[in-house]
């Protein structure tokens, strides 16, 4: 890891007692699973089962606060709420800005590597 | 080493709890409810650390059916939402505890590290177990076999069918209204009313209004005539609690009631006979009040004919064991905790050599409390307030709010305090606080009228021997200024 790095992530490694080999491992795990989920997301919002959504987007803001607990990561929750409440129409308008968000957190872990 | 079973489909979290916790445990990991549960039944483990939402099942059903298998093993549920309703459920289901995701790996280990002792605590066969049948059995009052408490019985059993009034002595807590109600209960009256009055609760002239009863128009808001306690009362039995906190008038009232069983409502000329049996409770010095000119000599002579004492907690510690019994298969019943086994053995020796300052009433708290608190089977030490876990045989734990009561400065501390008694979760909260309070407000007004104690009872509202007990009971020296007494 850099420093600048260090400093984007600081309140991750914060959390792992500044154990940088962990941090490097989750951003393996990270970088390998999270990509399948955010397309097991975008498929779920394509064939509108919102159940399914709810619960993926879940494991998919689980998965990506290792690293990250503001934006992009705490837009997933509202789309949780919207999947929850069947809103269609709300969930896709915040599913496509928020997707490239995440795109690019995931390049940010992955450059971590 | 011991074993903890982890059950999340994430991988990153099952990847930092086998990194992060492998020095403290054999971690074992399974990413859906199925698999964890099929782990759980073939080894036995000693925590489980369990996500709230799993692939193929809620945590939440996956928890029930742990604790089904084996109620002893302690579970965390791990979830992105912390303050969602799902993990107030989970405790409310008796969860060992919850942590936020995204985990930070210290307090993860220290929570982890805390259930697995707890569980190993809890092993323990325990010492006092938590029988509902023990609930019903008999009144709080007659749990104990110590000599002081059967020498109480077997007063309440002579004097029970006497219709003379009684006198019960002892310490805040040890239970006086319950003998009242027992010498109540064993009497010829027992079919009539029954009516309890605390007289330090009100003010002297509603006091003897209460007592008495008062005509349409006998002072400021009396609106209407109203029945008093003796006349309500009567044929039954009338139990006056704190009867050293009664202002002359009033006693020269019930003096005669005690006399002649006539009195007059307040503001009336109309004589009123009434046939009462009074029980009274006081934890003054009485005889002191007298010598002390505060409290009426024929009033105390009519009330002690028969005197009932009642031993503080501290001088029959061994029914302590058999209080906690009672008290512990009462609050199951009541807070519906059908898991609790009951007390382990190092629990049961900090209750038993403590002193239990606040008698009965404390120690009843205590268990209360234990039981509300406690998330496994067994109480353990750890549950227990600090007070009496730390310093199980002496009063340590007052030295504290004594140093605060003894300041110079006292009265600037109260918040402080609070908070104290609040952190060491106290049970005594609301007496410790009011000492503090009164001992302030008595030395400053000692010390505004020079330790006068007349001018002092006058401003402070109440009687002479009042403040002279307080005097006492919180060491104030009338010197040339009013100080506190230190090192006592």
């Amino acid at each position: 890891m850099n420093d600048q790095q260090r400093t984007r992530f600081g309140e991750a490694l914060q959390r792992l007692g500044g154990d940088e080999e962990t941090m490097e491992m989750m951003a393996t795990i990270v970088t390998e699973d999270a990509p399948k989920v955010l397309e097991r997301w975008s498929d779920e919002l394509q064939a509108k089962d919102l159940d399914a959504y709810a619960r993926t987007g879940h494991a998919l803001k689980g998965l990506l606060s290792t690293f990250e607990t503001n934006e992009p990561v705490s837009r997933i929750q509202p789309l949780i709420d919207d999947a929850r409440k069947n809103d269609v129409a709300a969930v896709r308008t915040s599913h496509a800005s928020v997707v490239p968000e995440i795109d690019e957190l995931l390049s940010e872990i992955s450059a971590i590597l | 080493m011991p074993k903890l079973l982890v059950i999340d489909d994430d991988r990153a979290i099952l990847a930092i709890a086998e990194r992060t916790l492998s020095p403290i445990a054999d971690v074992v990991t399974a990413s859906t409810a199925g698999d964890g549960l099929k782990k759980l039944r073939s080894t036995p483990f000693d925590a489980v650390l369990l996500d709230i939402q799993l692939p193929d099942q809620n945590g939440l059903a996956a928890f029930c059916e742990i604790r089904e298998y084996d109620r002893r093993i302690p579970v965390i549920f791990m979830t992105v939402e912390a303050a969602s309703e799902t993990a107030i459920e989970a405790m409310q289901l008796g969860a060992f505890d919850y942590i936020a995701k995204p985990l930070s790996v210290d307090p993860l280990r220290d929570l982890v590290e805390k259930a697995i002792e707890q569980r190993q605590i809890s092993s323990v066969p325990v010492a006092i177990s938590a029988d509902e049948t023990a609930a019903d059995k008999s009144a709080e009052l007659f749990i104990g076999r110590s000599p002081a408490m059967l020498e109480v019985f077997k007063a309440i059993g002579k004097v029970a069918k006497q219709n003379v009034p009684i006198l019960v002595r002892g310490e805040s807590g040890t239970g006086k209204e319950l003998v009242a109600r027992a010498l109540f209960q064993h009497s010829h009256r027992a079919d009539e009313t029954f009516l309890a009055v605390n007289c330090a609760a009100l003010p002297d002239n509603l006091l003897e209004s209460e007592l008495f009863g008062h005509e349409k128009g006998a002072f400021t808001g009396a609106e209407s005539r109203r029945i008093g306690k003796f006349e309500q009362c009567n044929g039954g039995t009338l139990f006056l609690d704190e009867i050293g906190d009664m202002a002359p008038t009033v006693q020269a009232k019930v003096l005669r009631v005690l006399q002649e069983q006539r009195f007059e409502r307040v503001g009336g000329n109309k004589e009123l006979t009434t046939d009462v049996r009074i029980i009274a409770a006081t934890n003054r010095p009485l005889e002191q009040m007298v010598s002390d000119g505060d409290y009426r000599e024929d009033l105390l002579y009519r009330l002690n004919g028969v005197t009932i004492d009642l031993p503080p907690l501290r001088d029959r510690l061994s029914d302590v064991e058999s209080l906690i019994r009672f008290f512990l298969a009462q609050a199951k019943l009541e807070f519906n905790k059908p898991d609790l086994e009951g007390l382990s053995p190092d629990a049961v020796k900090s209750l038993t050599n403590y002193e239990w300052p606040g008698n009965v009433r404390q120690l009843r708290a205590v268990v209360r409390r234990c039981v509300l608190d406690t998330v496994m089977p067994v109480i353990t030490p750890e549950v227990l307030p600090t007070e009496i876990h730390n310093s199980p045989k002496s009063n340590d734990s007052t030295t504290d709010s004594e140093t605060v009561e003894k300041s110079e400065e006292s009265g600037t501390q109260l918040p402080q305090l609070v908070r104290r008694l609040l952190q060491e979760r106290s049970t005594n909260v609301y007496a410790e606080a009011m000492e503090y309070m009164e001992s302030y407000v008595i030395l400053q007004v000692l010390r505004s009228t020079g330790g006068n104690q007349s001018q002092a009872a006058e401003t402070l509202g109440i009687t002479r021997g009042k403040l002279r007990d307080r005097i006492n009971t919180y060491k104030i020296e009338l010197k040339s200024d009013v100080v506190v007494k230190e090192n006592e």
